[in-house]
């Protein structure tokens, strides 16, 4: 299987001098296509750190991130824009659905730059929101706004889904709909994903687990099986 | 209200430097209103003042009785009459002036002064040299302008045509006079110093030369406090009646006067159009750049009340920061309008010769301004902070909901909108309609206001346009001491250089209406004529009835008269006739009043024969000196009027003052566009950041990334333009009209034509489109710089 992501020996520091921060010390990891990760880690750990270098938000200080055959770092940053415009789907905590926008039309937004698209209703549907088309963010629950934003990160097609704490803001309930709605798009579209998050319940929904501490990977682990996440509770 | 060291204080100075630049522009705006204002209103008060202690200082005359002759005993009666403090009689007449390195002929009017010198009334103030000696026939002062702009040197001589007699007079003092502030010469509205002068010398000789020894053309008389204007005029009118009098008039219709008066209300003008417009916009933009505040200090206003501070210590720090913010402007405003009131001082010495004229404000009008501006700003700022002081302290610790983007109004927009981006610009600028319909209309308020002052010199331009392209078509007007025979045409068209000769006649009249009555002349037209012609406002070509007169709208209204009603003119020449004329129509006429009849229908009306008045010469350019010295030796001309330089300094004085103007005007409608666009683009910016932030996130080119915020800039601009021309066209419109009938309801010197030029709208278009394009950029740079991270890091 081949990897998506290379990650050879990646730093990143903000500061300088006494005040320097560390956030990421040195990082070597590879992912495969198709899977679902899971990187688990307390807050300051150095995550989102990794999430935002992979998925070309921010630039790292040190080390080689490869993305198949195109190495992120030596991108600049309208390179880096194209890379996120074709190949990267986004999900955050805090959804940042555009407010001036119908669910329908935040998934527009994407399939109209997209060069193999969904069908905006087609992704709404994938992550049950096919009764909610025509609503703006203002008229719907923390957790359809959040599966929104999965519906318009996956209706690019992207060849990863990038997903920064999808529950952080979501009751149990709420949280377990958003994640089978990124389970269901990693096994109907073969979406390599990666999802962050403190919680160690949903770690078990991944195929891989990758243990963050201090800026390091402190641990991975394969599970044998993965758990449906309507089995999830926490 | 602001104690120092509370941290309250301490959070308003710093989130003051945080929005240093909205501040900045809108200190800016402010400051132009407070500017303008303090400029108009200082200096209206310091041509007040200074009008009314040069009047009283140098004794400035109530009532001008002008006659034709009277012996001097009269005046003893005239002092007689009730509520005349002062009185005195003088003579003058109109001359030509053959002055060294001036080729055409120099119209000048002399005045007599009284043998101990220095008049009782209208007093001068000697500038230079001395007043003439007693006994010398030889000596005159004159006033100072001209002395200058004709570079005549104390000790100089010149030739004086008067009243067919040349006299050789040496000048030996320059003076100011409070009856000549604004020296216009007769017919016309700028001043022409190099053309037109002034001069005073001794009664004796100028009186002997007009046949007028112990007699007088004038009486002028002061009038004691609390005594009926009026009154005096009736009494002197039927005293002096049988000496050619019965047209004394008071300082409201002295030309002088009259300019000065205009003045002041053209200033009121400024004062009631553009201040508010600037404290409006400023008002507008304090509204949003609070209003935005608030919003981003919820949780802090929540902060505040649940640690116990009161509602008005919200209140008071709100609305503390907007007036803190103000507080530059108004210093600014202060400072730049004690210095444009200053310039501008400057710039009336040169047409308005005061002994002194100094710029003073006074502390009231810097009051009154700062007071203005408060109640402005605190209007502005009332709805955002009344929002921040209801904010409950829980609801305002929760983040805001989502805005709401589900109204019907919002819904339009989703019909309308090609592609996601479009919808997203047009739904937020529908979302938020009042404030995207103030955004337009302070972007059309700077718009128009750059037209509309543009545009002043388009009409003046028009107004040239029609007088000296359309009516007064003649290079050289010539006009008679008397009316003479038609004969005299033919020695007229023999001078060199003469190409064509058209006659006209004028005469002195008093015109009644039942209860109204005018001094007003009645001239000439011919039908036909080609060098002098009837117009109206718009150009039109209006020809001489066969019988009956045409009046000037104003003329029309004064005396209550509308064509088929019958106007009685009481001839103040000749043998005095009284005639009724009928009114055959009224016109509106670009400049002065007139009652205009066939030439034909006058001379059998004044019961001569083919008398003229004068003529009007088109001339052969190349031949002009040899004209003017064959006119200036021609002994019936008393006046030459040459139009050729007329013109032309007509329209460097207004190319000079209007350039000022406008400059400043363009200066302050920039302030007003970029006050209004950063502004708005700033708020819009915040807004939307995360919007913005997440678009870059989701693959966005930074191009497609501004396109929504610039294009939202961008419809706001467009949508301003046609309002803000329409606005233009509406305020010019209003300041034309309120120049022209400004003041007493005797300003009847002028019509201003409405002619503004498209391309004075053009570049007004492209320069509120550079300014709004070039704050556009400025802002650009920002969204390029986004942090990405952050944006997606932070809660709605």
């Amino acid at each position: 299987m081949a990897a998506v992501y290379r990650v050879e020996g990646l730093t990143k520091t903000y500061g300088s001098g006494a005040g320097i921060v560390h956030a990421l010390r040195g990082v070597d990891l590879t992912i495969e296509e198709g899977t679902m990760a899971v990187l688990l880690g307390s807050s300051g750990s150095g995550k989102s750190t990794l999430l935002n270098i992979l998925g070309g938000l921010d630039t790292a200080t040190a080390g080689q991130v490869l993305f198949y055959d195109l190495d992120l770092t030596a991108c600049n940053e309208d390179q880096l824009t194209e890379y996120r415009r074709q190949s990267v789907g986004f999900v955050f905590q805090f959804y940042n659905l555009i407010a001036s926008l119908t669910a329908r039309e935040n998934v527009a937004l994407i399939t109209e730059i997209a060069e193999n698209p969904l069908d905006p209703a087609e992704a709404l549907r994938l992550v049950g929101l096919e009764a909610r088309l025509d609503h703006f963010p203002s008229q719907l629950s923390g957790g359809e706004q959040q599966r929104v934003a999965i519906a318009r990160a996956i209706a690019k097609q992207p060849r990863v889904l990038l997903c920064d704490e999808p529950t952080g803001a979501l009751d149990s309930a709420t949280g377990t709909r958003v994640l089978a709605a990124i389970e269901e798009v990693n096994k109907a579209l073969g979406t390599t994903s990666l999802v962050i998050t403190h919680n160690a319940v949903i770690a078990d929904m991944a195929d891989e687990v990758i243990l963050f501490g201090d800026g390091q990977i402190a641990g991975r682990r394969r599970n044998k099986a993965r758990k449906p996440v309507t089995e999830l509770r926490w | 209200m602001i104690a120092p060291h509370s941290m309250l204080t301490r959070k308003l100075f710093r989130d003051l430097w945080r929005l240093r630049a909205q501040s900045f522009a809108i200190a800016l705006v402010i400051a132009a209103g407070v500017g303008m204002a303090v400029m108009s209103f200082g200096m209206i008060r310091s041509l007040e003042a200074t009008r009314e202690a040069y009047y009283d200082r140098y004794r400035f005359a109530d009532i001008f009785a002008p006659l034709k002759r009277a012996p001097e005993s009269v005046m003893a009666e005239v002092r007689a009459i009730d509520g005349i403090s002062v009185a005195e009689s003088r003579v003058s007449a109109g001359a030509i002036l053959d002055i060294p390195g001036i080729v055409e002929p120099v119209a000048a009017r002399v005045l007599a002064l009284p043998p101990e010198g220095q008049p009782s009334l209208n007093r001068l103030v000697l500038r230079s040299g001395r007043l003439p000696e007693p006994g010398r026939p030889d000596e005159a002062v004159a006033s100072e302008a001209f002395a200058v702009a004709a570079r005549l040197a104390l000790g100089d001589t010149f030739t004086t045509l008067l009243y067919g007699k040349q006299v050789e007079l040496r000048l030996v003092g320059t003076v100011l006079s409070p009856e000549y502030v604004y020296a216009v010469p007769p017919g016309q509205l700028f001043p022409d110093n190099r053309r037109f002068g002034i001069l005073w010398m001794n009664r004796e000789p100028l009186a002997a030369m007009l046949d007028l020894t112990d007699a007088f053309d004038e009486a002028m008389v002061r009038l004691e406090p609390g005594t009926s204007e009026a009154e005096v005029i009736r009494r002197l009118d039927l005293l002096l009646e049988p000496y050619g009098g019965g047209g004394a008039y008071g300082r409201d219709e002295q030309i002088s006067n009259r300019f000065v008066t205009n003045e002041i209300s053209q200033l009121r003008t400024t004062v009631e159009i553009l201040p508010p417009i600037f404290l409006g916009v400023a008002a507008f933009l304090l509204n949003i750049v609070l209003a935005r505040l608030v919003d981003t200090e919820r949780e802090v206003i929540g902060l505040m009340k649940a640690f116990g501070y009161r509602r008005r210590d919200v209140m008071r720090h709100y609305a503390g920061l907007a007036l803190l913010l103000s507080t530059g402007g108004m210093v600014l405003g202060a400072v730049l309008g004690t210095w444009l009131g200053r310039e501008l001082s400057t710039l009336y010495q040169r047409f308005f010769t005061f002994p002194f004229l100094e710029f003073r404000a006074g502390v009231d009008v810097y009051l009154v301004s700062a007071g203005v501006t408060l109640a402005a700003v605190l209007a502005g700022s009332a709805l955002a902070v009344r929002r921040a002081a209801r904010l409950a302290p829980a609801e305002a610790m929760r983040p805001p909901l989502p805005p709401d983007f589900s109204g019907r109004l919002v819904a339009v927009a989703s019909r309308l909108g090609p592609d996601e981006p479009t919808r997203m610009i047009l739904r937020g600028l529908l979302r938020r309609p009042l404030r995207s319909c103030l955004t337009v209309a302070g972007l059309a308020l700077a718009l128009g206001l750059y037209i509309a002052s543009a545009s002043a010199t388009d009409n003046v331009e028009r107004m040239i346009d029609l007088i000296f392209g359309k009516s007064q078509r003649a290079d050289i007007i010539v006009s008679f001491a008397e009316a003479r025979d038609e004969g005299a045409l033919y020695s007229l068209s023999r001078l060199p250089g003469v190409i064509r000769v058209e006659p006209f006649r004028a005469t002195a009249a008093r015109l009644i209406a039942a209860q109204h009555e005018e001094r007003e002349g009645l001239s000439s037209a011919d039908a036909g004529a080609n060098l002098r012609r009837l117009i109206d406002i718009n150009g039109a070509l209006v020809e001489p009835p066969p019988a009956g007169a045409i009046l000037s709208r104003r003329l029309a209204e004064q005396l209550e008269v509308g064509p088929g009603d019958i106007v009685r003119a009481e001839v103040t020449e000749g043998d005095r006739p009284v005639l009724d004329i009928p009114v055959m129509g009224v016109i509106e006429s670009p400049i002065g009043s007139s009652a205009t009849i066939d030439r034909a229908v006058l001379n059998r009306l004044l019961i001569e024969g083919r008398s003229i008045s004068g003529a009007y010469l088109l001339v052969d350019d190349n031949q002009l000196p040899a004209l003017y010295a064959a006119l200036k030796g021609t002994p019936f001309v008393a006046n030459v009027t040459s139009f050729a330089a007329t013109v032309q300094s007509l329209r460097d004085t207004i190319a000079q003052n209007m350039g000022i103007v406008t400059m400043f005007n363009t200066g302050f409608a920039c302030l007003i566009v970029v006050g209004v666009v950063y502004n708005s683009a700033r708020i819009s910016l915040a807004e939307r950041a995360r919007d913005l932030a997440s678009l870059r996130v989701l693959g966005f080119r930074r191009a497609e990334t501004a396109f929504v915020l610039l294009g939202e800039l961008a419809i706001l601009v467009l949508a301003s333009l046609p309002l803000g021309i329409l606005f233009g066209i509406g305020l010019s419109r209003y300041i034309t009209q309120r120049y022209s009938t400004a003041g007493d309801g005797h300003a009847d010197l002028y019509t201003i034509p409405f002619g503004m030029n498209a391309s004075t709208m053009a570049d007004g278009v492209l320069i509120v489109g550079a300014a709004a394009a070039i704050t556009a950029l400025v802002i650009r740079t920002r969204v390029d710089r986004l942090d990405l991270i952050r944006a997606l890091k932070t809660r709605e």
